[in-house]
């Protein structure tokens, strides 16, 4: 993970030292990495908020658009992993600013994750992480033509994908919930999915400080 | 492929929503769900079990007939069974068999109460709920055996462990993970380490117990990531699954032991706290990016 972000920070930098000498005067301090707020895995159609537009995603996409949680940090990138689909690295913003990232996914797509680089101005509070604001399930039918094979197969994944089909539509809605085998074993049965990032639960607990 | 370019957005403003607020997590469906199918673990008969398992290889066969079935819980007993929380004793509690070992990364959820048990086949010793702290309980399994993981506790004492019953008809009531991190503290280097799939992400100087409250020493796990809600220290928090060896109470708790930020940064590579690890703020951000259960190694 470090060294797929490691490129990322570099590029991020390349654009923040461009932004700095094109721009006002916005002072800004290093970039550093942040991760998403909610959990993943999270699907477009079954994430909790829905608007009809996310940015310049096209109808024939689930579109998802995540946010900063204050007004003094922008994205420098944001790197999201989908399946199907891999990871996308994403440079530029809005609208209508910074704070706002759009990403495109193929319908029914899961985000099995997402990670920013931000900077935050200089003598504000950095952040310690980005929202997925909202999500934009696809509402069109793509003409995509299938790539010509056999019999279609569908090979078990951990992570359930939508079934192979001639168009694709927002009708493939794939079940989130991980499967675990039921065949007893010493040992795990097969590979189970990676465990989420964990959401922080706003409550205290005096621990032995 | 478009994926893969920068993208310009061109969308219209006016649809931006620009809320900051966390939704509700995907998984609190399921866990209502769970609650409302029942709470009592049943127990299955082996005869049951080996129609389950019809269909399977010979292999198969001969590991469900190896099953243990749980015994069985009535609901009272079942209400009565102390619940597996850091606030809770649970005295019978087995020990931890490997107390420095590395695991293979399970970690386990349980998707509403489970009856926690001293072995397959064995009496029950408490009920782990599907909820810690306000969120997701998630522990590590250190032990498996057919039909059985053995997994650490959240309770004192230190290195509580029990069994759970995970044979296919509880596998429903269960989400089952894999997380690739593990952090490791070397209270007397005073030093803690992050690693993901084996590589080291980080390692920091970091603030132990005093020698009078010392951190406890074996392995544990992330028990929670709290914010709280008028942080003074740090504004995160995460409590670990183990608890003070020598304080029974901290500040009204339950003496549990946590990794934390601290203000001042002079503390770093001194052992000058009542057991919490407290540790840079460039630790802190990734450590609050690993998930819960993933096991925490403190070695001395």
């Amino acid at each position: 993970m470090m060294a797929r972000f490691g490129g990322v920070v570099v590029a991020g930098g390349v654009l923040a030292l461009s932004v700095a000498t094109l721009g006002e005067a916005t002072a800004y301090g290093p970039d550093y990495q942040v991760p998403l707020h909610q959990p993943t895995p999270i699907t477009a159609a079954g994430f909790g908020e829905h608007s009809a537009q996310c940015g310049s995603i096209p109808d024939t996409e689930d579109g998802w658009h995540f946010v900063l949680p204050d007004d003094f940090t922008v994205f420098v990138s944001l790197t999201v992993t989908f399946s199907p689909g891999g990871a996308q690295t994403i440079t530029s913003f809005g609208p209508p600013t910074d704070k706002h990232a759009f990403a495109g996914s193929a319908p029914g797509a899961v985000l099995e994750s997402a990670s920013a680089i931000v900077k935050t101005e200089t003598g504000q509070t950095q952040v310690l992480w980005f929202n997925l604001s909202h999500t934009c399930p696809a509402t069109a039918t793509a003409t995509a033509t299938p790539t010509p094979s056999g019999t279609p197969t569908t090979t078990p994944t951990e992570t359930p994908t939508p079934t192979p089909s001639g168009t694709l539509t927002t009708t493939a809605t794939p079940t989130v919930t991980p499967t675990t085998p039921a065949s007893p074993s010493p040992s795990p049965p097969a590979p189970a999915a990676p465990a989420p990032a964990p959401t922080p639960v706003t409550t205290t607990l005096p621990v032995t400080g | 492929m478009r994926g893969w370019f920068p993208r310009i957005s061109r969308g219209r403003p006016g649809r931006v929503d620009d809320r900051t607020s966390a939704v509700r997590p995907f998984w609190v469906g399921h866990v209502r769900q769970a609650v409302a199918a029942g709470v009592v673990t049943v127990a299955v008969g082996a005869g049951v079990l080996a129609t389950m398992f019809s269909g399977s290889s010979g292999s198969s066969e001969n590991a469900a007939s190896r099953i243990v079935p749980p015994v069985r819980v009535p609901a009272a007993e079942f209400a009565k069974l102390r619940r597996a929380t850091t606030y809770t004793s649970i005295p019978a509690a087995p020990r931890d068999p490997a107390p420095f070992a590395v695991t293979g990364g399970l970690v386990v959820r349980p998707l509403t109460p489970l009856v926690v048990y001293a072995g397959p086949g064995k009496p029950p010793v408490a009920v782990l709920p599907a909820t810690e702290l306000g969120g997701p309980t998630w522990v590590p399994v250190v032990q498996s055996s057919p039909g059985w993981e053995r997994v650490l506790l959240p309770s004192r004492p230190n290195r509580a462990t029990g069994w759970i019953y995970t044979a296919a008809a509880d596998r429903s009531r269960l989400d089952t993970r894999r997380s690739t991190y593990l952090v490791r503290i070397k209270v007397g280097a005073r030093k803690l380490s992050v690693y993901h799939g084996g590589r080291p992400l980080g390692t920091w100087t970091v603030t132990v117990g005093a020698p009078r409250t010392p951190t406890p020493t074996g392995r544990t796990f992330l028990l929670a990531l709290l914010a709280p809600p008028h942080p003074t220290y740090s504004p995160l928090i995460l409590p670990l699954g183990f608890h003070s060896d020598t304080l029974t109470t901290y500040g009204g708790g339950p003496g549990t032991v946590g990794v934390h930020g601290w203000p001042n940064p002079s503390v770093f590579g001194r052992a000058v706290s009542h057991g919490c690890v407290r540790v840079p703020a460039a630790a802190l951000r990734v450590l609050s990016l690993i998930p819960l259960g993933s096991l925490v190694l403190i070695t001395s």
